[in-house]
C-alpha cells in the first residue's frame, strides 16, 4: 500500500515539475525595451493566420406544414 | 539495474507529457473551425433527409404523375444528394470558403426550389384524389418525420454551441498569452483586457444556455454571438496593432520606413471601419477585415525586422580610430 502511495506521489510530483518548468521558462523571457524587438517578439502572428469565423448553421426554411 | 532504467525513462516521459500539457497549441483554432464545418454539414443533412423523406412520402401517396407532377419533385432528391456530396468534400478538406460559397450559390437555391415544390404539392393535396384514409396515414407519417427532424436539428444546435464554447475557450487562452507577453514588453494592454472581459462574459452566457439546454435562447443568440465574437476578435487585433504602432512607429520613421507604416495604418483603418460593435457583417465583410488584419500584422513584423537590421548596421563595432585616446574620458 505504502509503495503504491509513494509511486503515485512521485508521479504527481514529476508531472507538476514538468508543468512548473514550462512556466518558469516562459516567466524568464526577458523584457524588450527595444520597440523593434518588442514587435518582432509578437506571439500573435501565427494565431492571426487562423480566421476566427466558425460560420453559421444554415437558416434555409424547410416545408413542415401538413397537407390541406 | 534494468528496473531502475525503466523507472527513470517512465519519470522522464511523465515530465515531458507535463510540459506538453502546459504548452498551448496554435492548431486549436483551426480544429474548432473544422469541427464547426462538420456540424454545419450534419445540420444541413438533417434538412436534406427531412426533405427527401417527404418527397418519398409524396411518391408513395400521390402516385399519379400526370396530375401531381411528382416526377419533377422527385428529381430534387438527386440534386440535393449531389449537393451534400460536394459539401462533404469541402468539409473533409477543411475548405470553409468553398463550403460557404457553395451553400450560397448552389445549395440554397436548390433547396428552396425543392421546398417550394413540396409546399405546392401539399397545398394541392386534395386535387390529387387521395382517399381520406391515405391522407390521414400521410399526415401521421409526416408528423413522425417532423419529430425526428426536430430532434436532429436540436442535436446539431447543441453540438454547434459546444464547438463555439471550445472556440471561445481557445481564444481566451491565446488572448491571455498575447496580453501577458505585451505586458512584459511594456505595451499598453488596457483595451485588450476590456475585450477579454467581454468575451469571457459572452462565453459565460453561452455556457449557461448549454447547461440548461435552453434551446430557444441558444437558437436566438448563436448568430448574435458569432457577430459579437467577430467584432471582439477584430477589435483585439486592431488594438494590438495600434499598440505596436505606438511603440514602433517613431523608430520606423526615423529609419525612413514612413511609407511602410502608412500602409500598415491604412490596413488598420480598413479593418477598424467594420470592427465596431453593432455593425452586422454582410457576406464577405469579415474576410476583408481579417485580410487587412493579417496584412497589417505581416507588414508590422517585417518593419520590426528591417528596423532591427538598420539598428545592427548602425551599431558598428568600435575601430582603432574610435577608441578613446590615453588620458581622454577621465
Amino acid at each position: 500500500m505504502k509503495a503504491i502511495i509513494g509511486t503515485l506521489l512521485i508521479i504527481t510530483l514529476v508531472f507538476a515539475l514538468g508543468i512548473a518548468m514550462t512556466g518558469c521558462s516562459k516567466a524568464a523571457t526577458p523584457i524588450n525595451t527595444n520597440p523593434a524587438e518588442t514587435v518582432a517578439d509578437d506571439t500573435g502572428t501565427e494565431f492571426v493566420e487562423a480566421n476566427p469565423d466558425l460560420g453559421m448553421l444554415d437558416d434555409s426554411q424547410v416545408s413542415d406544414e401538413l397537407p390541406q | 539495474m534494468k528496473r531502475l532504467g525503466i523507472f527513470i525513462a517512465f519519470v522522464f516521459m511523465l515530465a515531458i507529457s507535463g510540459m506538453v500539457l502546459a504548452e498551448s497549441s496554435d492548431t486549436d483554432t483551426q480544429n474548432t473551425v473544422k469541427e464547426a464545418l462538420n456540424v454545419r454539414l450534419e445540420h444541413i443533412q438533417c434538412k436534406v433527409d427531412f426533405t427527401n423523406k417527404q418527397i418519398g412520402l409524396l411518391e408513395r401517396y400521390v402516385p399519379d404523375t400526370n396530375i401531381s407532377n411528382i416526377s419533377r419533385i422527385s428529381a430534387n432528391k438527386e440534386v440535393l444528394n449531389n449537393d451534400m456530396e460536394t459539401l462533404g468534400g469541402y468539409a473533409k478538406s477543411n475548405n470553409k470558403t468553398a463550403f460557404d460559397t457553395y451553400i450560397t450559390q448552389a445549395f440554397r437555391p436548390n433547396f428552396q426550389e425543392a421546398t417550394q415544390e413540396i409546399m405546392n404539392a401539399k397545398k394541392n393535396f386534395r386535387k390529387y384524389n387521395v382517399s381520406n384514409e391515405s391522407r390521414t396515414a400521410f399526415i401521421n407519417e409526416l408528423k413522425n418525420l417532423t419529430a425526428t427532424y426536430s430532434e436532429c436539428i436540436s442535436d446539431k444546435e447543441i453540438k454547434m454551441g459546444t464547438v463555439m464554447d471550445k472556440h471561445l475557450q481557445n481564444w481566451e487562452k491565446h488572448w491571455t498569452e498575447i496580453i501577458d507577453k505585451m505586458d512584459k514588453n511594456g505595451l499598453n494592454t488596457t483595451k485588450l483586457e476590456t475585450l477579454k472581459a467581454e468575451i469571457i462574459a459572452q462565453h459565460d452566457d453561452l455556457q449557461s444556455m448549454l447547461e440548461s439546454r435552453n434551446m430557444s435562447n441558444l437558437r436566438k443568440y448563436m448568430g448574435e454571438y458569432r457577430q459579437q465574437h467577430l467584432h471582439y476578435a477584430a477589435q483585439f487585433e486592431v488594438e494590438k496593432l495600434k499598440s505596436y504602432d505606438a511603440k514602433l512607429g517613431e523608430e520606423a520613421r526615423k529609419n525612413n520606413m514612413s511609407d511602410w507604416m502608412d500602409k500598415i495604418n491604412q490596413s488598420i483603418d480598413k479593418a477598424d471601419k467594420y470592427s465596431q460593435t453593432g455593425y452586422k457583417y454582410k457576406e464577405g465583410d469579415f474576410n476583408e477585415v481579417w485580410e487587412n488584419i493579417k496584412q497589417a500584422n505581416k507588414d508590422m513584423k517585417n518593419v520590426s525586422k528591417e528596423v532591427l537590421k538598420e539598428q545592427r548596421k548602425n551599431a558598428k563595432p568600435m575601430g582603432r580610430q574610435d577608441m578613446p585616446k590615453k588620458g581622454e574620458g577621465k
